[in-house]
């Protein structure tokens, strides 16, 4: 059933995620570096306190017109819950240092922390109530976790982590999927209860970049499964990589939307993962940086094309927006969802150059 | 060598051809440790290390990079493995040049600076130095003065940079300014990384003569480079 009516951020970004077909295509920017442009403060500044973050995050969805408000902050912040450093550079996402596990004896140790006691997490959680606070209904607030099959890249580095899975011992990878799965699942549940409307799971594991289809659904896909699950309430899987040869395993995950990359056939990840789920993607946000405004609507216009009819679909990008990706870019984008992007009687309206 | 395909000591071994065809399908389907078993036995049963490295080796190793280079799909687990097995297998080998033999051509590589990611970096090297180049591996974070000293100090035929993160991937500019700075023509410039393979434009704004999209293809683009640079001088 489709209204006519214009929604709000909120209701047509979670039209879409139920895979039903919205006023218009949703837009899902995700661009933590831009919070900190907005405020004019350096990235370790602006991550120091959840006012910033929230402040940032509500300027830039005002100024360019996306869905969602976002109470990301950066990749390795769950690591630095666990006790490794943080590192910042100038226009770029922090990060951390050094992966902690060095030794085997390091990772039998391992242990999950408590969200709710590590300061950083509680200033991400903080972030989140605000958003919530300010933005509830009128803006869809995502949390973000990293997933448990990810979680130890930022632990102990990626060529470890790769050993461990693929060719280590069994019971050293358990211990760790179990720590990190019940991390994950208590840091995803913690960004939910601090209002978060939905969590954003990112795994790079779950993707054909990363592991063959039977790793996958040997390895890493039945661990996910069980997070999913222990989760209360609805999860996008944000793989980073590319989904489709594994998409039609992803219903079975219990998750409620699916992120592409720019690898991605849209509209056959659409069929592989059938009506009930929504899917995310269609631009690339790594070409942005060399995009002009015409350029950006001509991309969004392509990918609204493949990947509208029929609803569920949120035009977005596959990872973060580059810190110098300019307004305009991102504008054009919103633009061409507003322009190429109606619905009428719940079929996509494409209206004519 | 042996010419006559088996070795001296044994004549119930397998055939060489047997042995690459196996090996082959062991490096694509990372079987790691059927690799290991396969090698060893081999030893065993007479075949000499720079035979197994010539004739099962280095063509498994081409096959499989044609082979790859037309399969889209390839996960990064494959090719990972991929890389511990031709390492298992420098290993086992004693890969080193024999006396007297010239390597193909020597590369300096490293990762970009302020870039901590250092797997592509790895794999790039395996690859580059089971086809035969001398590979002078800088690590993590390398300044672009330490990528010009070193090609110059070593006679590098080629500067490899690898980056995932899309500021350091932009940094590499000043390693092509650094080299203009000093009057370096000769010595191209290749990078890799997720910020190339989404965006080829960047390879041209960072002053880069080209890129590879993975590591097994990066033998067939640093083959085509030696060859150019040799070409023109």
């Amino acid at each position: 059933m489709v209204s006519n009516r214009e929604m709000s951020h909120s209701e047509r970004l979670a039209t879409a995620l139920h895979g039903g077909t919205p006023d218009r295509v949703p837009v899902v920017l995700v661009a933590p570096l831009h919070g900190a442009r907005e405020l004019s403060l350096s990235t370790q500044e602006y991550f120091r306190r959840a006012e910033n973050v929230a402040e940032g995050q509500l300027r830039f969805a005002q100024r360019v017109g996306n869905d969602n408000v976002d109470a990301f902050f950066y990749f390795g912040l769950e690591a630095k819950a666990f006790g490794a450093e943080v590192a910042f550079f100038k226009n770029q996402p922090p990060r951390i240092a050094a992966p902690i596990l060095r030794s085997s004896s390091q990772v039998d140790a391992l242990k999950a922390p408590e969200p709710s006691k590590d300061e950083l997490l509680r200033e991400v959680l903080r972030a989140t109530e605000l958003l919530a606070d300010r933005a509830k209904g009128k803006w869809l607030v995502i949390g973000r976790a990293l997933g448990p099959c990810s979680l130890p890249i930022e632990l102990m580095g990626m060529e470890p982590w790769l050993e461990l899975l693929l060719l280590g011992d069994d019971r050293r990878r358990r211990h760790v999927l179990q720590v990190t799965c019940q991390f994950s699942t208590s840091w995803a549940n913690a960004l939910l209860a601090a209002g978060a409307d939905v969590v954003a799971m990112v795994e790079p594991m779950v993707s054909g970049t990363m592991l063959t289809r039977q790793q996958s659904a040997k390895l890493v896909l039945p661990v996910l499964r069980k997070v999913v699950k222990d989760v209360h309430g609805p999860v996008i899987l944000w793989s980073l990589g590319a989904i489709q040869p594994v998409a039609d395993l992803v219903p079975a995950l219990g998750v409620r939307a699916v992120s592409t990359d720019p690898t991605d056939d849209v509209r056959e990840v659409k069929r592989l993962v059938g009506r009930r789920l929504g899917v995310l993607g269609g631009l690339n946000d790594l070409a942005m940086l060399t995009w002009t405004s015409r350029q950006a609507e001509d991309e969004a216009r392509r990918a609204i094309e493949a990947g509208a009819p029929g609803g569920g679909f949120v035009l977005s990008h596959q990872y973060e927006i580059p810190a110098t990706v300019g307004y305009d870019v991102l504008a054009a984008v919103v633009e061409a969802a507003r322009k190429w992007g109606q619905y009428a009687n719940g079929k996509k309206q494409v209206k004519a150059s | 060598m042996n010419s006559g395909n088996r070795p001296p000591a044994a004549k119930a071994a397998p055939r060489l051809e047997e042995l690459r065809h196996q090996f082959t399908v062991m490096l694509q389907e990372s079987d790691r440790r059927g690799a290991q078993r396969l090698l060893r036995e081999a030893l065993g049963a007479g075949y000499s290390p720079s035979q197994l490295l010539k004739e099962v080796v280095s063509p498994a190793i081409d096959t499989t990079a044609r082979s790859w280079a037309e399969h889209h799909e390839l996960s990064l687990s494959q090719i990972y493995v991929a890389g511990l097995i031709i390492k298992d297998a420098a290993d086992l080998l004693s890969v080193g040049r024999e006396a007297g033999e010239k390597p193909v051509g020597k590369i300096v590589i490293g990762v970009a600076e302020g870039d901590h990611h250092g797997l592509g970096r790895l794999l790039v090297s395996a690859f580059l130095r089971s086809a035969g180049f001398d590979v002078i591996d800088l690590g993590l974070t390398v300044s672009p003065k330490a990528f010009v000293d070193t090609a110059l100090a070593e006679g590098a035929d080629i500067i490899a940079i690898s980056a995932l993160m899309v500021e350091p991937a932009m940094g590499i500019r000043e390693v092509r300014r650094e080299m203009e700075r000093r009057g370096i023509k000769h010595i191209p410039l290749l990078v890799g990384g997720a910020p190339f393979r989404y965006n080829p434009e960047l390879v041209k704004l960072v002053g880069a003569d080209a890129t590879a999209p993975n590591a097994y293809e990066a033998i067939t683009v640093a083959r085509r480079l030696l060859e150019e640079k040799r070409r023109g001088q």
